[in-house]
């Protein structure tokens, strides 16, 4: 079992699962949440370090079976768990695949369903230049979180380029399971979902359209949807307070 | 294969040559008079003496008619009589399952009494990954994984199981076979990624570089591939690789320009007018290639889309070489002896070139310029081309 993680402050402990940009120690919603007195686990998904890392992680359901695994490792049970976009997919799988292994669950403009009448908007052509637009309400007030840093990109001396390497890389891991469409089944497995369910989008979401999160509370049992205003897919950014005291409020419930 | 009637205004008005250009662009009764043109045209060059005649595949776009190359070559097969059919080629990965591809360049081999070229391109981002659907990430694994399949199908004197991670097929035994033993030569086009350089090498396949953008783009990867041939202790001989060129011959220079500047221009500012976010889905290039800097040709593309191309930036800049018989050759002769290669392909009809102009350029290639390239290399054995 490979894998990094990352750990930030002290308390209960509280998952935090990372969107398709990374995470990293410095990362603003990680220190937000530890100033609520949890101690943040952030798992690094698998292929954001290395593609090697997902050659036999061939789907979503290997997937959840990794991040169970992990959790084993970690001596997570019943666990608090927040996601964002991508890893607000995985953490929908987790908790589908093996419910126990989740408690209380905050998904963010979550990846994972697909509406013909309202199809989520492709991001991968996007990516790299025209990406911003598509995940701020306001692209001109974007605030980038540090890029992960990757120190193993060996013969690579330009910064930029390492840095749209490390990126590719999260991103061809994230294409992995999201390609084409990403829609891999989870809505077919979302009633086996315990854990009481907070799902937060920001009502301007230009990459998935709000409406998804009526979805998500139609399918999973024990689920709530919160809209906040002014923001886009990256609510968890863009209204970074008013998130952490949804969440902080969620958990205490 | 390009689609000849794009509108003037193509550029201005859509976004994209390929993927999701608006089918009412195309018109199929229009389009019937069009494929019968260009089949006209490769069994017109096939009865100049050319060794061989090519046919490739893409998907959704107007720059080239040929979801599929197998249809057109399996009439190339029974009109042509020596040229060797090159099918360059089918795109593994997008065909379920792969021994799909055993058995149709079979039933081409077999039908062309043995003339086949076996191509087996990755394909583009465009028609693998995003017309295609297939992922980024797992697209070259699932590649190889296939002409592995496809090589020993050919090869199996009865059925097996492959157990693979992309396919699996509990009895694999392809009716028919192929006349070539033990199977046809078989031709890797690629874009410059390393690990191809090697696997061709490893493989004995033979590597072709398919440029738009003239021999000095193709030099950096040419170049990689008999490094790397080197550092594998593999002989140069310049069979082993291939190059694929515009050229354009006419009486003069000047001529030159008269008769084939426009369709030129119409493809490199229309046919290659590509939306740059389909050039390049994060895991379609390698870490290790991209490390390199070795930019693919369709990023290439993408990155040109430069509104104020001239005819003399097209052929200053060697995309097309155009001319004259004696300029013609001379450039020819200087791209094959600084690529190494020994397989050129010439791209005779381009853009909106139309049957007149082809037949003429492919008339004048034959008599005036062929004759001088066909022996430059006799020295050397060609182990990558069908005997027959």
């Amino acid at each position: 079992m490979a894998g990094r993680v990352i750990r930030v402050g002290s308390g209960p402990p509280l998952v935090w699962l990372h969107n398709a940009g990374g995470v990293t120690e410095l990362d603003p919603v990680v220190l937000a949440l530890a100033d609520q007195g949890y101690e943040v686990i952030a798992p690094v998904c698998p292929g954001f370090d290395s593609l090697d890392e997902i050659d036999d992680i061939r789907d979503v359901h290997d997937l959840a079976l990794w991040y169970d695994d992990l959790f084993t490792d970690l001596g997570l049970d019943g666990a608090s768990v927040v996601a964002h976009s991508f890893g607000g997919m995985i953490a929908a799988e987790l908790a589908a695949h093996v419910p126990h292994r989740v408690g209380r669950l905050v998904l963010a403009a979550p990846v994972g369903l697909w509406r013909d009448d309202e199809p989520m908007a492709d991001m991968f052509p996007a990516f790299p230049l025209e990406i911003q637009d598509l995940l701020w309400a306001d692209p001109s007030k974007a605030v980038l979180p540090p890029p992960p840093a990757r120190t193993d990109i060996e013969g690579v001396d330009d910064p930029l380029l390492a840095m749209f390497l490390q990126m590719t890389t999260g991103m061809t891991a994230v294409g992995k399971f999201m390609w084409p469409i990403p829609d891999k089944g989870l809505r077919r497995r979302l009633h086996r979902v315990t854990a009481p369910t907070l799902i937060a989008w920001g009502a301007k979401d230009k990459l998935i359209p709000a409406s998804y999160a009526d979805d998500f509370v139609a399918a999973i049992p024990n689920a709530r949807a919160e809209l906040l205003d002014d923001a886009g897919h990256m609510v968890v950014l863009e209204r970074l307070d008013d998130f952490i005291s949804l969440v902080a409020g969620f958990l205490k419930e | 294969m390009p689609w000849p009637h794009l509108p003037d205004d193509f550029r201005e008005t859509h976004r994209s040559v390929w993927v999701d250009p608006p089918p009412s662009l195309y018109d199929p009764v229009r389009g019937h008079g069009v494929y019968h043109e260009y089949l006209d045209e490769l069994v017109h060059a096939a009865s100049l003496g050319f060794d061989g005649v090519c046919v490739n595949e893409h998907h959704q776009n107007a720059y080239g008619l040929m979801p599929s190359p197998n249809l057109m070559a399996s009439i190339l097969a029974r009109e042509t009589e020596n040229a060797k059919i090159v099918v360059m080629g089918n795109s593994v990965a997008l065909y379920n399952p792969p021994t799909r591809i055993a058995e149709e360049f079979a039933m081409l081999d077999v039908l062309s009494g043995g003339r086949l070229v076996a191509g087996f391109p990755v394909g583009t981002p465009m028609d693998t990954t995003y017309c295609y659907g297939e992922t980024p990430a797992t697209l070259r694994d699932k590649y190889r994984e296939g002409v592995e399949l496809i090589l020993r199908a050919w090869q199996a004197e009865e059925a097996f199981a492959f157990n693979g991670k992309y396919t699996q097929l509990r009895y694999v035994n392809p009716w028919p076979r192929p006349i070539q033993k033990p199977y046809p030569p078989v031709w890797i086009p690629g874009g410059g990624s390393v690990e191809t350089w090697e696997w061709c090498i490893d493989n004995d396949f033979l590597y072709a570089y398919l440029s738009y953008f003239g021999y000095e783009s193709g030099k950096r990867v040419m170049d990689g591939f008999w490094e790397t041939a080197d550092q594998k202790g593999v002989d140069r001989n310049p069979y082993r690789a291939g190059f694929l060129q515009f050229v354009g011959v006419a009486d003069s220079d000047a001529q030159a320009e008269e008769l084939y500047a426009e369709h030129a221009l119409y493809f490199y500012n229309r046919c290659l007018h590509l939306f740059p976010g389909f050039a390049n889905p994060p895991g379609y290039t390698s870490l290790e290639t991209m490390k390199r800097g070795i930019i693919g040709q369709v990023q290439a593309a993408a990155q040109i889309r430069d509104p104020n191309l001239t005819w003399k930036d097209i052929v200053d800049r060697g995309y097309v070489v155009a001319g004259s018989p004696s300029t013609v050759v001379d450039r020819l002769l200087e791209i094959v002896d600084n690529l190494n290669v020994g397989h050129l392909m010439v791209l005779l009809q381009f853009g909106s070139m139309g049957r007149e102009a082809t037949m003429g350029n492919s008339e004048r290639f034959a008599a005036d310029v062929l004759p001088k390239l066909r022996d430059h290399f006799g020295d050397w054995e060609d182990k990558w081309w069908p005997a027959g």
